[in-house]
This record gives structure tokens, sequence and C-alpha cells, in this order.
């Protein structure tokens, strides 16, 4: 179900966005693109920051924009995390807080203050100055500070961006926990790839100011049609939950939910779910299963397209018992191996390169 | 003594008054400067940066023309009160606003510019209206322009001379002020009372500026 429809132009001198799009109720949403393809802007657009916006958007029956009202940042009742956190240096950790929770009173009570300050780990913050915070602190005061107002919608502009891999690590599940938990709906904003396979559902993927591909995180990431899929560090998402624990090995069992069994590095709880993130180049091909080999993940399945053929590389979609995988070869292996579509193949993935959150 | 202190406490008096008036109107002068994309903004800066660089007099020849009984706003002045603007308190205040103005506007706005529109865009998306957004962000984070752009004023509307002998005159206890006392002294050559004289605004004018830097960099310590 749709929870708001955005149908969006903004025409300027230099530059233009263009763009349609559904939020959808549950799941996050990610607008994906590099610098200059315009996502921060359709984000803008979206929170009323922007001027000069036509088009519409409608959201839980609400009019943000009609062809002859608009309504102002401050009535759309959003949640907006900036990249730069810009919390107010003048003001504590709490009266940041206290500023949008102040100014929406109403919507006051909805969220249980205490949990979340636990939840995000400020609640030892809260007498300090945005200039005594790490950046990790900052963005999460920044996230409270949005969270606490109780906006009807989330709208996150790279809030990680300036986080190394390790906080990442540790603010992105927490994003997802919140997502389900809070259940609202979240535009997320970014241009790495590893952040939209973890955390979204949906994703837009835009282009010089206009929607290239919108579909389906999964679909998204692997298909022909999406610029995700050719990207450098290409790689495919696949959910499951922890079926099974190794601990002398540390090692974990992963049921993906089409039934395919992965084995990934680390600990993890049996039952949890996680998405598994495996690169298009971490992974090789063979046509037999080799039975004396390191790698621990051999599956078998069938290449099913061919996404893209360059000088030196192949880039190949894999059905795995209706897992789609990426693989890149060399041009060379491609050819010596004598594959091709329908071509029956066994997947060879090493299990300490799969990314797994 | 009452002479001597006379020119003293109408000096304060006019600078504190001309000071209060140019903070009511330049803040949201110097707000409109700060984000205004109009093509004209040059030419209105210049404009607004005059009194820096004009001679005195030729401010307050001015002044003296439209402020007189026969000028514009001297003329309508006169109609409405029965009192002539040159050669009075309330005249010398307008003279005074008009000769600071630039000293006050130029600092809010150079702070209204630095807070820049990324804060006020996140008041309004905590769901801050402008004018509250104005008054708990940008406000707040501009202190530092307020108070360096007040104490010009004040220190600036304090060492006047030339706009206060065109417009004012020297009217004792309306607007004989300590430059123009001083500038007496000296002319009858009494030179032990322009020394006080000269040597209070000299010690006035070092705490204000003083106060100014030792509190500016407090502020910035604070954010």
């Amino acid at each position: 179900m749709s929870f708001a429809e955005c149908d969006i132009t903004l025409q300027r001198a230099e530059f233009g966005v263009e763009a349609k799009f559904s939020i959808p109720e549950k799941g996050v949403l990610g607008i994906f693109g590099h610098s200059g393809s315009g996502k921060t802007t359709l984000l803008r657009c979206v929170a009323g920051l922007e001027k000069d916006v036509q088009g519409s958007i409608v959201v839980n029956n609400e009019t943000w924009l009609g062809a002859s009202d608009k309504l102002s940042s401050q009535q759309r009742n959003i949640g907006y995390i900036f990249q730069d956190s810009r919390l107010f240096p003048h003001l504590t950790v709490s009266e940041n807080i206290e500023y949008g929770i102040r100014r929406n009173p109403h919507n006051f009570d909805a969220i249980d203050r205490g949990y979340l300050l636990e939840l995000l780990n400020i609640g030892h913050l809260l007498n300090r100055r945005p200039s005594q915070l790490s950046g990790g602190e900052t963005q999460r005061v920044a996230i409270g500070r949005a969270l606490l107002k109780k906006p009807q919608m989330l709208l996150l502009d790279e809030p990680l961006s300036s986080l190394d891999w390790k906080r990442k690590q540790e603010i992105l599940p927490f994003l997802g926990k919140l997502h389900e938990e809070l259940s609202i709906p979240m535009l997320y904003v970014s241009h790495s790839l590893e952040e939209v396979s973890f955390l979204c559902d949906h994703m837009l993927v835009m282009e010089q100011g206009r929607v290239r591909f919108n579909g389906n995180v999964q679909e998204a990431l692997v298909s022909p049609r999406s610029p995700l899929a050719t990207e450098e560090n290409a790689a495919a998402v696949l959910e499951g939950n922890i079926s099974k624990q190794e601990k002398d090995f540390q090692i974990s069992t992963v049921h993906t939910n089409n039934g395919n069994a992965i084995q990934v590095p680390g600990i993890l709880p049996i039952g949890q779910r996680v998405r598994l993130r495996m690169r298009a180049s971490d992974i090789s091909l063979s046509k037999t299963a080799a039975s004396d080999s390191s790698i621990l993940n051999i599956l078998e399945g069938v290449i099913t397209e061919i996404v893209e053929r360059q000088q030196s590389h192949v880039l190949l979609q894999v059905n795995v018992n209706q897992d789609i995988l990426l693989v890149r070869l060399t041009k060379k292996s491609y050819q010596l191996l004598a594959l091709d579509l329908q071509q029956k193949v066994f997947v060879q993935i090493k299990a300490v390169s799969i990314q797994g959150l | 003594m009452f002479t001597e202190l006379g020119p003293l406490i109408l000096t304060a008096k006019l600078a504190a008054i001309t000071t209060l008036i140019l903070l009511v109107i330049g803040t949201p002068v110097a707000w409109w400067l700060a984000n205004t994309k109009i093509r004209m903004k040059p030419v209105i800066e210049a404009v607004v940066a005059l009194p820096i660089v004009l001679p005195p007099t030729v401010l307050g020849f001015y002044l003296l023309v439209i402020l007189g009984p026969q000028g514009s706003i001297g003329g309508w002045w006169f109609e409405l009160t029965g009192q002539t603007l040159t050669f009075s308190f309330s005249g010398l205040v307008i003279a005074s606003v008009i000769y600071s103005f630039p000293f006050v506007v130029q600092p809010i706005q150079n702070a209204f510019e630095s807070v820049g529109r990324d804060m006020m865009e996140t008041a309004y998306t905590l769901g801050a209206k402008p004018l509250d957004a104005f008054f708990t962000v940008a406000v707040p984070l501009a202190k530092r322009g307020f108070l360096t752009g007040g104490v010009l004023g004040f220190a600036h509307t304090l060492g006047e001379f030339g706009v206060v002998l065109m417009v004012g005159g020297n009217i004792p206890g309306e607007t004989r002020v300590v430059s123009i006392a001083i500038y007496d002294h000296v002319e009858t050559l009494e030179y032990g009372q322009a020394h006080v004289m000269a040597g209070i605004l000299i010690s006035f004018a070092f705490v204000a500026m003083l106060f100014m830097y030792v509190a500016n960099h407090r502020l910035k310590v604070e954010a």
C-alpha cells in the first residue's frame, strides 16, 4: 500500500529534477544517485525546502503540494536528518531535542522518550554542547531530535556519509530497527551501495535529475535495466535467517528466503534476520562442483542474464533456486569455460567475502 | 561642574538612544541584505556604507537641508510639533542614526550571512515558523554581530563631531556633546578642561572596545 504519491518537477536554469514515485507505507525507500544526480534536491522538494516546485505531493490523504496550495516545511510534519547533522550549536543536546518537541506538542506522548534516548545511546550526552560530541554521537542526536518530534515521515539525507564503515555498521541496523518498531515511512538518500543494500526495501535510482529505475531493492541491484547492477562494486543482496552456528569455526549458516544455505563468518543468534551482500567480483563459477575447494559456499544455479559485456569483463546474473546473484568474470574465463545463457553452473562464494548485517 | 558633566551625559544619552534605534531598524535591514538575491544588492550595500567614507560635513550639510524647517522632513516635523529638528536633540538623534547606520548594520549582516540558510531550514523542519526560527536560531547564532554592531554604533556616535556641528550647533543641554565641548575649550584655550574631557572620552572608548573584544572572544569559546 502506498503512503504517499509524489509527482515533482523542479526547473532551474542549470538543473532540473523530474520524478514520479510512491512512498510505500512499509519499508525504506532508498534514493540512490551519484553527486549531481538530483537525489538531495528531490528530498528537499518532498520536505518543502525548495521553492518553485511544481506537481503534486499527497501524503496520507493530505495534500502537501497541489496546483494551488503548498504546505511549508514546518506544516509538513517531517523529520529531516541532514548529512551534516546541523545541531544548533548554541543549544545543548537536550535543548536541541526539546526544540522539535516543543513545536509539535500534539505529537509528544506518541514516542517513549526514554526508550528512544536509550536506543540511540545518547541519554548520557543530554547536557553537552554539540561541539563536545563525536561524529557518531552528533548524528545519533540529530536522529533523536528528528524522531522525537514524532514526524509522519523520516527523510534522511546521507546521514552516514561522514562516518566510517564501523560506525555505519552500528547505526544501520539501528535505523532498520527504528523503522520496524516505529513503523514510520523512511526516505533514505545515499550514494553508497552498501548502505542502501542493507537498509532499503525499495529503490529510486536517480540520474541527471530523472528516475532511471524504480523497484524493489533486490531487483534494483541486479536487473540489467538498473544502473546499480553495473556499478563498480555491484553486489546482490539476499535475505534470510540464521539457522545454524558453528562456534568452533566462528561460522553461521543463513537460510535464505528461497531456501539456500549460505555460510558466513561470525556468530549471530539463531533466528535473526540478516541481509547478505555478495559482490559480483567475489563470486566465481565452475562447470562442475569442486570437491576439494577451500570455498565453503558452492551452489548450483543457471545463468539467466548477461547484464553487461565489456572489453575485458562479463557481468552475469545467476539464478540459484530463485536467489539471484551477480557474477563478474573476465571475458577470458567466460570464453574458456564456454559459458552461455541457460548454462548450468556452480557458484562459488568465499564466506569471508560476504558482508552480513 | 555642571557644564563639564552636561555634555558627557548628553553624549551618553545620544549614543544610547541612537544605538537602540539602530538595533531595532538595522536588524531587519541586515537580515534582508544577508538573504536577498536581488541584483540591486550591491547598490543598496554601497548606499548603506556611504556614511563610512563621506566627510561628516557633507552628511551634515544635506541633513541640515532636509531637517531644516524648509526641508522635506524638517518642514513636516515643524507642522506636526511646532519645533524645528535642526539644532534640537531629536534632530541629533536622526542625524546620528544615519551617521552610524553602517557601523551597526554591517556586523549584523555579516553575522546573519555566516549563520546561513542551513540552520534556518533545520528549524523549519523541526516545526518552527520563520519568525520563531529567526529569534530562536538566527539571532542567538548572530549574537557576536549584535555585540559588535551595538558597541561600534555606540562608540561611533560618541565621537561624532562634524555632523553635530552642522545639524545641532552648540546648545548646552540640547546639542552640546563632548566633542563639541572639547572643541570649545580648545578655542578658548581652556586646555585643562579639554584634557579632562578628551581623557574621559579616550578611556571610555578604550573600555568599550575592550569590552567588545573580550565579550566577542567569550562568545566564540561558548559557541
